[in-house]
C-alpha cells in the first residue's frame, strides 16, 4: 500500500467529540440512534466498538475491494477500435438495406429514413498487441500497449436503442426512472471505508473537441433513488470548489471558522442535554467532519505534488483540473484513500457524422491517461484489487449514416453488439471475449448483457448480486432485476 | 369483519424493531391482517399470489376460496384442521425437495412463524380483506386523555399512550410552539413582533387564532404548494435528453391559488386531473389540468414515439397511484401486482385514461409543447379577450377591403414607377430607406440607392443580442463584381470585437458573431454568391422566441443560406458597444466590387423563412414592376397586387394601423402573462390501451378500455369514461383510500412521518397504520368536513399531540425512537426550502411577491453546463439579478437533470418521480451548504445588519438575531459561547480589516454603509454561527 496521509485515516478519538462512544450508545438507546452512528462513523467503526456484526446476506469472497468505471458517454464505435473487421475494406458502400430489413432492428428515428444504408469500412488501421495479440486500432496506442492488462469484451448488448434509456440501462440496471445506480448499489452493499469521504464519487472530465456531438446526462446516473440518500454519488468537482461549497466565504480565516463550530458544538450540546434528540448529537460531528473536509479534500484535489512521472505517465493535460487526465489520477488518488467506486463521466463519443475527426480527437482526450491509471494501479500493488471498467451505453452502425466518401462517415446507434473492456481485480488480462458476425452487427458467440456486466461486477466486487436487495414498493429491488443474469465466469482469473 | 385496534397494536409494536411482524408478542387471538398475511407476503405471495403469471402449482394462497380449495393431494388450508392442509405439512416439512419456501427462494419462515400459521389454520384460517381496501367508517372517539385532550385526535393519541403508559408530554413553551407552528403552516419564520404578541397574549383562544391568521396567509398556500410540487413532480424542464425549458409555471400559481381559497379537495382533485373536460371549463381549470403535463419528456433524436407513449401512461398511473390511492400500481404495467390484487388489466385499464389525449409523445424542445393555454396576468383577463376579439375582426376585413381594391390597384399600377417601403410597425423600430443624396445613381424598389463601398456609416444604437429576446436586421441588396467586406454590423473593434456582422466574401453573403465569453464565435457563409446586378433581400436573424426554432439564421429572398446554430449555443448575451453601422468597421473596407443598399431595417422579432420572404417582397414586385404590362403574367400582378395592398392602399393601410396597434398591446400583455401546458383530450374515439406483454410497447396483447381496479369500488356506469370520470371516482365516498391517504400525508408534514410510515403504499407490503382508528376519523372528518384541508390541518396543529414539547428523556428514546406514539412534540430538521427562506427571511432579504417565471439564484458555475447538451436552453446558467435572488425557493427554476444543487443536497427530489415522502439525511455536505453556499452567508451579514440597526449593545444585538432564528433569547451561559466567537472576530477583522471587507462582499446586496465594517464582519459571523445551529435548522 502506498502512504496514505494520516489524516484520512484519523482513529476516532481525534475527532472532536464532546462524548464517548459508550455514552452515546447509552443515550440514544436503539434504533435511530444505532442507525445515525453507523451512517456518521462507517463500518470500521462500528466494528471495533461493537461485536462483529454478521455479513450483510450478499457478501460473498471479494476479487476487488474498489472500482473505476470509465463511461464514455455517447457510445464509441466498436467498428473503429475493437472489433476488427478486414473483410470489409473491399465491400465499401455495398448497400444493407436488404441485410437489414432481414435483421429486422429498429433503427433510429435519425436514419430510418435513409435511401441507402452504405457500408462504411473503417478507415483505421488495426494491428495486433500484446501476448494475447488482441486487435486494437491504432486510434488507441496507448491502449495497445496494455493489452495484456485488458479483457476486451467484443460481445456486450443492450436493449436500448437511444443514449437516454441506454445510459439510464448501463447505469441503473433498467430504462425506468426512480432505480438506483450502480455505484449507490455498490455503496449500499459495501459500504464506506473511509469515514470522511463518500463511498462512491462522481467525477465530469471534460471533451476537448468543439466538435464532438455532446449527449446528456442526468444525476440520476449517480443517483440513490430508493436507497438512503447518503449512497448517492458525490460529485467531485473539475473547477471551482472539488466538493460544492466546499471553501468558505473569503474573510473567513481557518481559527474563525473553528472558535465558530467551537461555539456550534457547545451550543448543540446545551441542546442536547435539553431535549436528549440523537440526531443533534449527529449533527456536530457533521460540521466537524466538514471541517476536517475542508483541509483534506482541496489537499486531495491538488495534484501539484504529485511526482514529475505521473504526469509523464497519464500526460501532460493531467496537470489541467477538469480533463479527463488529471479525472484519471483523481480517481487513483480516491481509490488510495477507500473510496469504493469512482465514476468518469467523459461525454462526446456520439459520431453520428465526421467520425474519423472526431472520434481521433475523443480517443486523444482518454488513451494515454487510461493508460496510466492502469499502469500507475499495478505499480502500487492497487490493481491486484481494484477493478477498472471501461465503455459506452451501445455500439455503432457498420452502415453509414450521412454522406460516405473514401475518408468520411458517421455511424448511428447500435443496440445489438457493443465492446467494453475490464482490467484488474479478478479479471483475466490479455483475453479477448466475444465475436460478431462479419457486420459486427450480431454477436456469435458468448453474448453478455449489461446485466451479466452488472453481475459480474458485483461478484468482482464480493456481491452475489441475486441477494443483494432493497425492500421498495414491497419488492426486494435489485441492481440486476428479475429477467436472467449471470456472471460471465469465462473472464475471471 | 375489521379487527379491533388492539391487534393492530400489536402489530405496530413490532413495527418499532424491525418489520412489521418480526418481534410480535405472540397474540391472544390470530388476525389475518396482522399477524399472517405479512407472512405470507414476505414468503409465499411471489409463487402463489395475484400474480398469475409467475405462480406455481396452480396455487394461490391470499384469498380464502383459492387457499381452502380441493386439489389433487391435500387442500393447501383445511380450516379447523392442520394436520389436513398441504401448507402445514409442507412449512414444517424437513426434506429439502419438499420444504415451503423452497431453498432456492432464499426465504425462510421463523420457527414462530411456523407456528403461527399452524394455530391460525387451526383456530379456522380466517381471511380478512386487505384493511385499505375496506371503506373507512368513522370510529367512536375514545374517552381517553381526560383534561389533556384537546381535539379528538387526542384521544385516539392518548388512548395508545394509557396502554402503553407513556404520559403525554408537558406543552410546548409558547415561543417555540410558535415558532414550530409558523414554520410548518407557512415555511418562514415567526418575526420578533408575532412571538411578542403571541406571549403577551395568555388567552387559551390565543392559538387557535394564531393558527387562523396563519392559515389565511399567502405564505401558506406557497409553503403548502411546495409538499404538492413534490409530490406531483413539477419542474421548469421537459426532463429527458435535451431537458429544455418548459413553460408550465402557471400550473405552479394555480396550486398556490387553490390552497389560497382553501378548494376543496375533491375540486382540487378534479380539476387537476380533468379540469379540461368539465363543462364549460374556465381557463383556470385548463390550467389545473397542466397536473398531466407534469410528466417528464424527451424528444431525442432517435426516440421512437409508440415506447414514450406507453412510459408517459406508466408515469402519470405511478403518480395518481402514489399521491390518491397509496398503491404502487407501476408494479403491475409488466405482471400483475406480487402482492395487491392490482392486475395487469387494471393497470393497463388505468393507463387508458392518460392516452387519449393530444399532446405529442416528442416533445419537440420547446417551451410551450401543445396543447397549451396563454394566461394572461390576472388583471389583463378582460381586455385580453376582447383584444382577442377585435384582432380577429380587423383580420376578416382586411380581405374584404382587398376584394373592393380592384379600381384603386389598376388606377395605381398605371401610374407606378417606384415602390413606396412596407409600413413600419410597432416591432421595427428602425426603418431607413436609406436614400443617397446624389440620385444619378443605380435605382431600387424605391428609387435611388445608397452606395456603401470603403464608407462606413451610422444608422442606428447598437444592437445587442440578447438570449431571451428576438432581434433581426433586413435589407436589400444589390452588388457588382465580387465584393468583399462587412456590410452592415453592430460590432466592437478588432478581431474579437463582441457583437455581430454581415459581411460579403467574393461576392458571397455571410453572417459572424463573437463575444459574450472569449471562447464563443460562430460563423455561417451563404455556398452560392449574390447574383450581381439583381437585387436581393437579405435578413440576418436572431431568435429566441419559445414560438418558434432558437435559430440563428441568414435568409436571401427567404431562403435559408447560411444558419448559424442556435441561440441555445449562444452562452451569454452578445452586447456591443458599437453602433449599428452600414459599410466598412474601422479597419476592414469593402474590396473587389461595388454594393448598393436600400431599405434598412431593425425588427424586434425573429424570422423563419415565410415570414422572410413575406418582408422581401419588394424584391419580386420590383422585378414585376420592371416587366411591360402587357408581357406581365397572372403570377407578377398578383405580387404587385399584394404589395400594393401592404403599401398603397389607404383602406388596407388604414386597418393595418389599427391592426398593428392591437398587436403592440398583444404583445404587451403577452410579456406579463405566460403560456402554460395543459392537457386535451382526443375529440374521436374511446380511451384505450393494449396490455403489454413484459410491459415492452412493441409487444401489444388484448386490447382494453379505460376502467379502475376491480378490486375497489366501480364507477358509476353513468360516469363517463375519461379523466373526468376518474377524477370524479377518486374522490367518491365509497373510495376507501383518496382520503385515507391524503390525512395521512398532511399527518406526516407536520410529525414527519405519517400514521402510515409507506405514505405511497397502503398495499399488502405497505406499513400498518400506528393508529388506524385515527387514521380512519381523520379520513372520514376530512371527506364530511366537504374535503376542507384548512379545517384537516387545523385539527392537527391545535391538537394537544402536536402542541406537545418535543424534549425526550432517554427512557422515552429507547421505548419510541421514532417517536410514533407520540408521547412527545414533533421535531425534525427543516426541508431545502424552508432553511433558505427562513435565512432570507430572517435577514429581511425576501422578496415576497407571489408567482410568475422561475427564477434563478446564486448556483456554483457549471451545474448545468457539464452535464447538458449543448443545443439546450438550460445548459448555461445566469443568476438572476435584484429581487429574483431573494424570492421564496419554491419559485427557483427546476431543471430535472441537474436540480437546484444546495436543495438537491438536503434531501429535495429531483422531481424526475412522484415523491410523497422526502428522506431526511444529516450529512457533512448540508453542513457545507448552510455555512458556505453565498446566500446563507449574505443572509448572515444581512441579519447582522439588521441587528445592528435595531440594538447598539451587544446583547440587544444578539437578541435580535436569535429572535428570528431560534424564537428566542440566548441564556446567561450560552450568551458567553457566542461572546467568545464575537469577540474572537472582532480580534480578526480589526487586526485584517481587509478579511472584513472580503466576507461583506458576498452577495448582490449592499451592505448598509453607516455600519463600521469591522463590526459588520464580526456580527456576520456571530448571525451565521446562530444560523448553523441545530435549533435553528430544526423545527
Amino acid at each position: 500500500m502506498p502512504p496514505v496521509p494520516p489524516d484520512w485515516l484519523a482513529p476516532l478519538d481525534t475527532l472532536n467529540a464532546a462524548f464517548t462512544r459508550r455514552q452515546f450508545f447509552r443515550r440514544s438507546g436503539t434504533g435511530l440512534g444505532v442507525a445515525a452512528l453507523a451512517s456518521l462513523l462507517g463500518e470500521r467503526a462500528l466494528a471495533a466498538g461493537t461485536p462483529a456484526a454478521p455479513p450483510p446476506p450478499w457478501s460473498i469472497a471479494p476479487k476487488a475491494k474498489r472500482a473505476i468505471y470509465i463511461s464514455l458517454i455517447g457510445a464509441p464505435s466498436q467498428l473503429d477500435l475493437f472489433d476488427y473487421k478486414p473483410g470489409l475494406a473491399n465491400r465499401f458502400k455495398e448497400d444493407l438495406k436488404d441485410y437489414l430489413a432481414r435483421e429486422g432492428e429498429r433503427l433510429t428515428g435519425m436514419t430510418a429514413r435513409q435511401e441507402k444504408f452504405p457500408l462504411a469500412p473503417s478507415i483505421f488501421k488495426f494491428a495486433q498487441h500484446g501476448q494475447s495479440g488482441a486487435w486494437i486500432s491504432e486510434l488507441l496506442p496507448w491502449t495497445a500497449r496494455m493489452a495484456d492488462d485488458l479483457c476486451i469484451i467484443r460481445s456486450m448488448k443492450t436493449d436500448a436503442i437511444n443514449h437516454e434509456p441506454a445510459n439510464q440501462l448501463m447505469y441503473t440496471g433498467t430504462m425506468q426512472n426512480g432505480k438506483p445506480s450502480l455505484g449507490s448499489w455498490l455503496a449500499y452493499g459495501l459500504g464506506s471505508a473511509n469515514q470522511d469521504l463518500p463511498a462512491f464519487v462522481v467525477l465530469h472530465a471534460k471533451h476537448t473537441s468543439p466538435f464532438s456531438n455532446v449527449q446528456a446526462i442526468s444525476a440520476r446516473l449517480w443517483g440513490s433513488a430508493f436507497l438512503p440518500g447518503k449512497h448517492a454519488g458525490v460529485s467531485f468537482r473539475g473547477s471551482g470548489d472539488p466538493v460544492l461549497y466546499l471553501n468558505d466565504a473569503p474573510g473567513i480565516p481557518r481559527e474563525l471558522r473553528r472558535s465558530m463550530l467551537d461555539g456550534i458544538e457547545a451550543l448543540n450540546r446545551r441542546s442536547y442535554d435539553a431535549l436528549g434528540d440523537p440526531e443533534i448529537q449527529t449533527r456536530t460531528q457533521q460540521y466537524e467532519m466538514a471541517f476536517r473536509m475542508q483541509t483534506s479534500l482541496p489537499e486531495l484535489a491538488d495534484l501539484g505534488r504529485e511526482p514529475e512521472a505521473t504526469f509523464q505517465l497519464y500526460g501532460e493535460e493531467a496537470r489541467v483540473r477538469g480533463t479527463f487526465a488529471s479525472s484519471a489520477l483523481m480517481a487513483r488518488r480516491l481509490v488510495e484513500r477507500g473510496v469504493r467506486f469512482v465514476q468518469i463521466f467523459h461525454r462526446g463519443w456520439d459520431q453520428h457524422g465526421t467520425l474519423p475527426r472526431d472520434l481521433a480527437q475523443q480517443c486523444k482526450d482518454v488513451d494515454q491517461a487510461c493508460y496510466g491509471l492502469v499502469q500507475d494501479l499495478k505499480q502500487r500493488g492497487l490493481l491486484d484489487d481494484t477493478l477498472v471498467i471501461w465503455g459506452g451505453e451501445f455500439g455503432r452502425t457498420v452502415y453509414c449514416q450521412g454522406t460516405l466518401t473514401e475518408t468520411n462517415y458517421g455511424r448511428d446507434h447500435h443496440p445489438r453488439c457493443f465492446s467494453l473492456w475490464l482490467a484488474g481485480a479478478g479479471i483475466k488480462g490479455g483475453t479477448v471475449y466475444g465475436e460478431t458476425d462479419d457486420f459486427s452487427y450480431n454477436i456469435v458467440k458468448d453474448p453478455v448483457h449489461i446485466r451479466d456486466l452488472h453481475a459480474t461486477i458485483l461478484h468482482l466486487m464480493g456481491i452475489d448480486h441475486e441477494r443483494l436487495s432493497f425492500k421498495f414498493q414491497g419488492l426486494d429491488q435489485r441492481l440486476t432485476g428479475v429477467l436472467p443474469a449471470k456472471v460471465v465466469t469465462d473472464i475471471l482469473a | 369483519m375489521r379487527s379491533s385496534g388492539a391487534q393492530y397494536l400489536l402489530a405496530a409494536a413490532g413495527m418499532l424493531v424491525g418489520s412489521a411482524h418480526a418481534a410480535a408478542p405472540v397474540p391472544g387471538r390470530i388476525s389475518y391482517n396482522e399477524h399472517i398475511q405479512p407472512i405470507l407476503a414476505e414468503n409465499c405471495f411471489l409463487c402463489h399470489g395475484p400474480d398469475s403469471g409467475t405462480r406455481k402449482a396452480r396455487l394461490r394462497l391470499d384469498r380464502a376460496e383459492f387457499a381452502t380449495a380441493r386439489r389433487d393431494d391435500l387442500p393447501a388450508i383445511t380450516p379447523g384442521q392442520p394436520e389436513a392442509s398441504a401448507l402445514i405439512e409442507r412449512i414444517f416439512s424437513r426434506h429439502d425437495d419438499e420444504v415451503m419456501p423452497p431453498p432456492d427462494s432464499r426465504k425462510s419462515l421463523k420457527p414462530e412463524e411456523r407456528e403461527l400459521l399452524r394455530r391460525w389454520v387451526a383456530e379456522g384460517a380466517s381471511y380478512q380483506e386487505h384493511w385499505a381496501f375496506l371503506a373507512p367508517v368513522r370510529p367512536p372517539v375514545p374517552a381517553a386523555g381526560g383534561k389533556w385532550v384537546r381535539r379528538p385526535i387526542d384521544a385516539f393519541i392518548a388512548e395508545t399512550l394509557e396502554e402503553k403508559r407513556l404520559p403525554p408530554h408537558r406543552d410546548e413553551a409558547p415561543a417555540r410552539l410558535l415558532r414550530r407552528v409558523t414554520l410548518d403552516l407557512t415555511g418562514l419564520p415567526p418575526t420578533p413582533a408575532e412571538l411578542a404578541a403571541f406571549e403577551r397574549d395568555p388567552s387559551p383562544a390565543a392559538y387557535d387564532r394564531v393558527v387562523d391568521r396563519l392559515l389565511a396567509t399567502t405564505a401558506c398556500a406557497e409553503h403548502f404548494t411546495r409538499y404538492w410540487l413534490d409530490a406531483v413532480r413539477y419542474a421548469d424542464t421537459h426532463g429527458i435528453h435535451i431537458d429544455n425549458y418548459r413553460s408550465i409555471w402557471p400550473y405552479r400559481d394555480w396550486v398556490i391559488g387553490a390552497y389560497q381559497r382553501n378548494l376543496p379537495f375533491d375540486q382540487f382533485t378534479i380539476e387537476q386531473m380533468a379540469g379540461d373536460l368539465l363543462p364549460g371549463a374556465t381557463l383556470e381549470q385548463k390550467v389545473a389540468s397542466g397536473y398531466n403535463r407534469c410528466v417528464p419528456t424527451t424528444s431525442e433524436g432517435g426516440a421512437i414515439p409508440e415506447e414514450y407513449e406507453v412510459i408517459y401512461a406508466k408515469d402519470r398511473v405511478d403518480t395518481m397511484g402514489a399521491v390518491w390511492l397509496g398503491l404502487t400500481t407501476g408494479c403491475a404495467s409488466c405482471h400483475d401486482h406480487k402482492f395487491d390484487p392490482i392486475t395487469k388489466r387494471d393497470f393497463y385499464s388505468l393507463a387508458a385514461f392518460f392516452r387519449h389525449n393530444t399532446m405529442p409523445a416528442m416533445d419537440g424542445n420547446v417551451a410551450d409543447t401543445r396543447p397549451t393555454v396563454f394566461v394572461p396576468a390576472a388583471a389583463d383577463r378582460v381586455r385580453w379577450t376582447a383584444l382577442q376579439e377585435e384582432i380577429e375582426t380587423l383580420r376578416a376585413a382586411l380581405p374584404q377591403r382587398a376584394a373592393k381594391a380592384e379600381v384603386d390597384f389598376a388606377s395605381w399600377l398605371a401610374s407606378a414607377a417606384v415602390l413606396a417601403p412596407l409600413p413600419r410597425e410597432h416591432d421595427t423600430p428602425l426603418a431607413e430607406t436609406l436614400r443617397p443624396q446624389d440620385a444619378s445613381g443605380v435605382s431600387g424598389p424605391y428609387g435611388p440607392a445608397l452606395r456603401v463601398d470603403g464608407a462606413s456609416r451610422v444608422v442606428g444604437p447598437p444592437v445587442p443580442l440578447r438570449r431571451e429576446e428576438s432581434d433581426s436586421i433586413g435589407l436589400l441588396v444589390r452588388i457588382e463584381g465580387t465584393p468583399s467586406g462587412p456590410l452592415v454590423s453592430s460590432r466592437d473593434a478588432g478581431e474579437s470585437g463582441a457583437g455581430w456582422e454581415l459581411y460579403l466574401e467574393n461576392g458571397k453573403i455571410g453572417l459572424r458573431l463573437r463575444g459574450g465569453r472569449p471562447d464563443f464565435q460562430a460563423n455561417g457563409l451563404a455556398g452560392a454568391a449574390l447574383r450581381p446586378g439583381e437585387w436581393h433581400h437579405v435578413l440576418f436573424t436572431f431568435d429566441s422566441g419559445a414560438w418558434a426554432n432558437r435559430v440563428i439564421d441568414l435568409f436571401v429572398d427567404g431562403k435559408s443560406v447560411a444558419n448559424a446554430g442556435n441561440v441555445n449555443n449562444v452562452p451569454a448575451d452578445i452586447v456591443p458597444t458599437a453602433p449599428l453601422t452600414l459599410g466598412s468597421r474601422s479597419e476592414a473596407p469593402l474590396t473587389g466590387g461595388s454594393v448598393w443598399v436600400q431599405d434598412l431595417r431593425h425588427y424586434r422579432r425573429g424570422f423563419v423563412a415565410a415570414q422572410a420572404k413575406t418582408a422581401g417582397a419588394a424584391v419580386e414586385a420590383f422585378a414585376a414592376l420592371q416587366v411591360a404590362p402587357e408581357k406581365r403574367t397572372p403570377a407578377h400582378r398578383k405580387v404587385l397586387r399584394e404589395f400594393f395592398l401592404a403599401t398603397a392602399d389607404e383602406p388596407s393601410l388604414a386597418l393595418g394601423r389599427k391592426l398593428d396597434r392591437l398587436r403592440a398591446e398583444e404583445a404587451v400583455l403577452r410579456r406579463r402573462g405566460g403560456v402554460c401546458l395543459v392537457m386535451e383530450e382526443k375529440t374521436e374515439g374511446e380511451p384505450f390501451a393494449h396490455i403489454l406483454n413484459r410491459g415492452e410497447y412493441n409487444q401489444p396483447q388484448e386490447k382494453v378500455g379505460a376502467g379502475t381496479p376491480a378490486v375497489l369500488p366501480p364507477m358509476p356506469p353513468e360516469a363517463p369514461r375519461n379523466r373526468l370520470g376518474l377524477a370524479r371516482w377518486l374522490v367518491a365516498p365509497e373510495n376507501p383510500l383518496t382520503a385515507r391517504v391524503t390525512v395521512n400525508r398532511a399527518w406526516q408534514q407536520f410529525f414527519g412521518t405519517g400514521l402510515v410510515e409507506s405514505a405511497g403504499d397502503f398495499g399488502v407490503t405497505g406499513s400498518r397504520p400506528t393508529h388506524p382508528r385515527l387514521l380512519d376519523w381523520l379520513a372520514v372528518e376530512f371527506r364530511e368536513s366537504g374535503w376542507d384541508y384548512r379545517h384537516l390541518v387545523r385539527l392537527i396543529v391545535t391538537s394537544a399531540t402536536y402542541r406537545q414539547s418535543a424534549a425526550a428523556t432517554p427512557e422515552l428514546l429507547e421505548r419510541d425512537p421514532g417517536n410514533r406514539w407520540l408521547a412527545r412534540g414533533p421535531r425534525h430538521r427543516l426541508d431545502a426550502e424552508q432553511l433558505r427562506d427562513q435565512a432570507l427571511a430572517a435577514s429581511g432579504l425576501l422578496v415576497s411577491r407571489v408567482g410568475g417565471l422561475p427564477v434563478r439564484p446564486y448556483q456554483p458555475e457549471g451545474i448545468w453546463e457539464e452535464v447538458a447538451m449543448k443545443e439546450s436552453t438550460t445548459r448555461f446558467y445566469r443568476p438572476g439579478t435584484g429581487d429574483d435572488l431573494y424570492r421564496r425557493s419554491l419559485y427557483t427554476i427546476w431543471k430535472r437533470i441537474a436540480p437546484p444543487p444546495a436543495m438537491d443536497i438536503l434531501n429535495a427530489p429531483s422531481r424526475e418521480v412522484t415523491c410523497v415522502r422526502r428522506d431526511r439525511t444529516n450529512t457533512p455536505l448540508q453542513a457545507l451548504v448552510t455555512l458556505n453556499e453565498p446566500l446563507f452567508v449574505e443572509a448572515s451579514r444581512q441579519l447582522a445588519a439588521r441587528s445592528m440597526r435595531e440594538a447598539s449593545r451587544d446583547d440587544g444585538r444578539l437578541d435580535a438575531i436569535t429572535l428570528w432564528l431560534l424564537g428566542r433569547r440566548l441564556g446567561r451561559e450560552e450568551r458567553a459561547v457566542v461572546r467568545r466567537t464575537l469577540e474572537a472576530a472582532r480580534a480578526t477583522y480589526r487586526g485584517s480589516p481587509a478579511l472584513a471587507r472580503d466576507l461583506l462582499q458576498v452577495g448582490a446586496s449592499m451592505s448598509d454603509p453607516t455600519l463600521p465594517p469591522v463590526e459588520l464582519a464580526a456580527w456576520t459571523l456571530v448571525a451565521s454561527q446562530v444560523m448553523n445551529l441545530d435549533e435553528s435548522l430544526t423545527k
